[in-house]
């Protein structure tokens, strides 16, 4: 490679690049026969007449996504001067009168604001105010923003909505499964009785899968999972979770099952490769090579098994721990 | 008779590590019995055709050579050049670059040794072979939630964020966390470096079951029955949440492009204005997804992390590059000179004579109450940035000016080149 030539390439890029409309050139477009403001042509930072056009174009529900995107960039990095624009934007995801796809691009631009608003630590509080407002929104999509970002904020007043949904004391905020994946970002002990009545009783397959998946912290609940594991009756989604769970929270009696599961001519054949994966990685080397029957039964999946993972699997395993 | 080599200064073969970056190499005889007069051989790639290709300097030029000639006393006294990796020729497998050294008149092959061009790559690039190793170590490292990858998620959380985000400092510190899990994960496996997730292209390798994984309906990821990612376990809960808001199989995230991030600093490329790229194209890769990656407290959870922070990392590098932005002690390459205290300063971490938290395990405040995970994990390739670096050690990554403070990684895209001559 010839690097001068690499670095003249690389410059033709960055000067096509420079040529690209900006913001100042897509409110132009935009306002076609109106008079665009004094900076319209001139590149550099963003200007007051730049940023008091950007809030504009977002409070006037702008259709024109570019430059909605445009807006949203241009205040976003005027922030670290001017914090108070934070204030503004939050007062756009708050107008329930303004679009929900435009809202939901001023939430996305406020999250990633947020990977910067330890600079202005007296921002946050009313930025998590304001998520706490939304969750109640009549958009969907916009409410499930706003629970996912509290949920991993730990944020206990939305824990509380949605246990309260889950035992049906009030309406649910979001499907039965997205409330436990949202409740897994801070697994509570308190939690894991509901949790259990949902895999005995599930709202959908989908929740009982999450439900399994977020009981694999519960060392209590491995007598559950070896029970789901090892039922070949059950549901495929649900022994595999079954098995990353008791994996985690019990993996002598997982490495048993697992073994079981390979020597069994019957059973399912992702369940084999999967638990043959994990004796590849996990399982202690030592005894892995005393047991000459698992190595057998591996040579000869090796050579047999009509299942393309399965044989994947087992060349892991014999690269590892093979004689 | 024989040869010996050398490298980076460590005669152990976990030294046999080479970058863009020239290291310093020592070449010498051994087992001289019956010769008296000095030996001149010659150096090349055992095979120009396969495998990472190296080349050889003499003296600090752009100019590497194919092949060299050296005069080797019989003394065994060493002779010292420079070797790395011809630009966009890495190795794919350790070992599969390797220096012959031929006695130039005989043509008597003295030394054959095995090393490899390790490159952080483009993670849609990799090969089946580099990506199940990088997962296999990634597995490894966390081991199921019991392993020390939870130091690394313990570290960027709330409590840990300023010393991350929202000032100067936000690109070395990221450098130096991704160069520790990275040091960490060739403990396992010497042959791993770092792959990046070139966020403005579409990657749809990455977003697979057999490597980062592919979201179920309502977000959770789902991987292949071979895939040890399946097993990832992070605060007692497995499992990652990932739901993704673009189409991984044939869009990029909804970022910057990269011309339009090395632009962001504008004509006279002034870090504090590229700094922007904290916002986009790092936030806005990490809003490109619901879940973990999307939250800082959580975004670790997600080993996609380290992956799109690799590509930040390379970006910067890039600029660097371009631009020659390597001198500490310019403000153009970063502005907050001095340290924390100091008369104009920023918060602390975030000025070139700072340490770096965790790595410093300083625990007083304004520093975050714990510093998990001790200091930064050693090389055999190199001291630098040391144990508990100063932001400043982070920025010539390279060595371009000051040799020693290379860091012992290189992009794929990134070349090394000396500055040019003023």
């Amino acid at each position: 490679m010839d690097i001068p030539e690499y670095r003249r390439q690389l410059s033709a890029e960055l000067e096509q690049a420079a040529g690209q409309p900006g913001f100042r050139e897509l409110l132009a477009r935009s306002r076609r026969g109106a008079e665009p403001h004094a900076a319209a042509a001139s590149p550099g930072p963003a200007t007051e007449d730049d940023l008091t056009a950007a809030i504009a174009v977002l409070r006037d529900g702008e259709p024109d996504e570019p430059l909605r995107s445009a807006a949203l960039q241009v205040i976003s990095s005027a922030v670290d001067e001017q914090p108070d624009l934070i204030d503004a934007l939050t007062g756009v995801l708050l107008d329930a009168a303004r679009p929900a796809d435009l809202r939901t691009a001023v939430l996305d631009t406020l999250q990633q604001i947020s990977f910067r608003m330890v600079a202005f630590p007296g921002k946050r509080p009313d930025y998590l105010a304001a998520l706490r407002s939304v969750i109640d929104d009549p958009d969907a999509g916009l409410r499930q923003r706003a629970i996912g970002i509290l949920a991993r904020e730990k944020d206990e007043y939305v824990q509380r909505r949605l246990i309260d949904g889950l035992e049906g004391r009030s309406a649910a905020l979001v499907p039965a499964e997205k409330a436990i994946q949202y409740l897994g970002y801070d697994i509570h002990a308190e939690y894991f009785p509901l949790l259990r009545r949902i895999v005995e009783n599930p709202p959908s397959p989908a929740a009982r899968t999450e439900a399994v998946r977020l009981l694999a912290a519960d060392p209590s609940s491995a007598d559950l999972l070896l029970t789901l594991l090892s039922n070949k009756q059950e549901n495929g989604d649900v022994r595999r979770v079954s098995a990353i769970g008791l994996q985690s929270a019990a993996p002598a009696r997982f490495e048993e099952q697992a073994r079981r599961i390979v020597l069994d001519d019957d059973e399912d054949d992702q369940l084999r490769a999967m638990s043959i994966t994990a004796l590849t990685h996990f399982a202690n080397p030592e005894a892995l090579s005393r047991d000459d029957e698992l190595t057998g039964r591996i040579e000869q999946l090796r050579a047999d098994s009509a299942s393309q993972q399965v044989r994947q699997a087992t060349m892991s395993y014999l690269a590892k721990h093979g004689t | 008779m024989r040869s010996e080599i050398t490298f980076n200064s460590n005669a152990s073969p976990a030294a046999r590590y080479v970058g863009w970056a020239p290291v310093p190499v020592q070449v010498q005889l051994a087992d001289t019995t019956g010769a008296t007069d000095p030996v001149t051989v010659r150096l090349r790639n055992q095979n120009a055709a396969q495998g990472g290709q190296v080349e050889f300097f003499t003296s600090a030029t752009n100019t590497g050579q194919a092949e060299i000639e050296l005069s080797l006393p019989v003394t065994g006294e060493p002779a010292d050049l420079r070797i790395a990796g011809v630009f966009q020729r890495p190795s794919s497998a350790d070992g599969d670059a390797a220096v012959e050294v031929v006695d130039a008149n005989t043509s008597e092959v003295l030394g054959v040794t095995p090393l490899m061009v390790r490159i952080r790559k483009n993670a849609a690039t990799l090969s089946d072979a580099e990506r199940d190793r990088f997962l296999t170590a990634l597995a490894t490292f966390n081991d199921r939630g019991r392993g020390r990858y939870g130091d690394f998620r313990n570290v960027h959380t709330e409590a840990g964020s300023p010393e991350a985000h929202g000032s100067t400092g936000f690109l070395p510190w990221h450098r130096n966390f991704l160069l520790d899990l990275e040091r960490e994960l060739q403990a396992i496996d010497p042959s791993i470096a770092m792959p990046y997730w070139r966020f403005d292209q579409p990657a749809p390798s990455l977003f697979t079951g057999d490597f980062m994984g592919v979201p179920n309906p309502h977000g959770t990821l789902q991987f292949s029955a071979v895939n040890p990612l399946q097993f990832w376990v992070t605060d007692g809960t497995p499992g990652i949440v990932r739901p993704v808001r673009f189409n991984t199989q044939t869009q990029h995230a909804n970022v910057f492009s990269e011309a339009s991030t090395l632009l962001l600093g504008g004509q006279d490329a002034q870090y504090e204005a590229f700094r922007q790229l904290e916002g986009n194209p790092h936030g806005t890769a990490h809003t490109s997804f619901g879940g973990s990656i999307s939250s800082i407290p959580t975004a670790v959870k997600d080993p996609l992390f380290f992956l799109l922070h690799a590509n930040v990392d390379r970006l910067w590098a890039k600029w660097q590059w371009h631009f020659q932005r390597f001198d500490v002690e310019s403000t153009d390459t970063f502005p907050a000179q001095g340290k924390a205290g100091d008369p104009g300063a920023n918060r602390v971490g975030h000025n070139l004579d700072d340490t770096m938290w965790p790595w410093n395990q300083v625990t007083t405040p304004p520093r975050p109450p714990t510093a998990p995970g001790g200091t930064l994990a050693p090389s055999p390739l190199t001291s630098a940035p040391g144990l508990s670096p100063e932001v400043g050690a982070l920025i010539d990554y390279q060595g371009v000016l000051t040799p020693p403070t290379r860091l012992g990684f290189d992009y794929d895209d990134v070349p090394f080149e000396f500055p040019a001559a003023s």
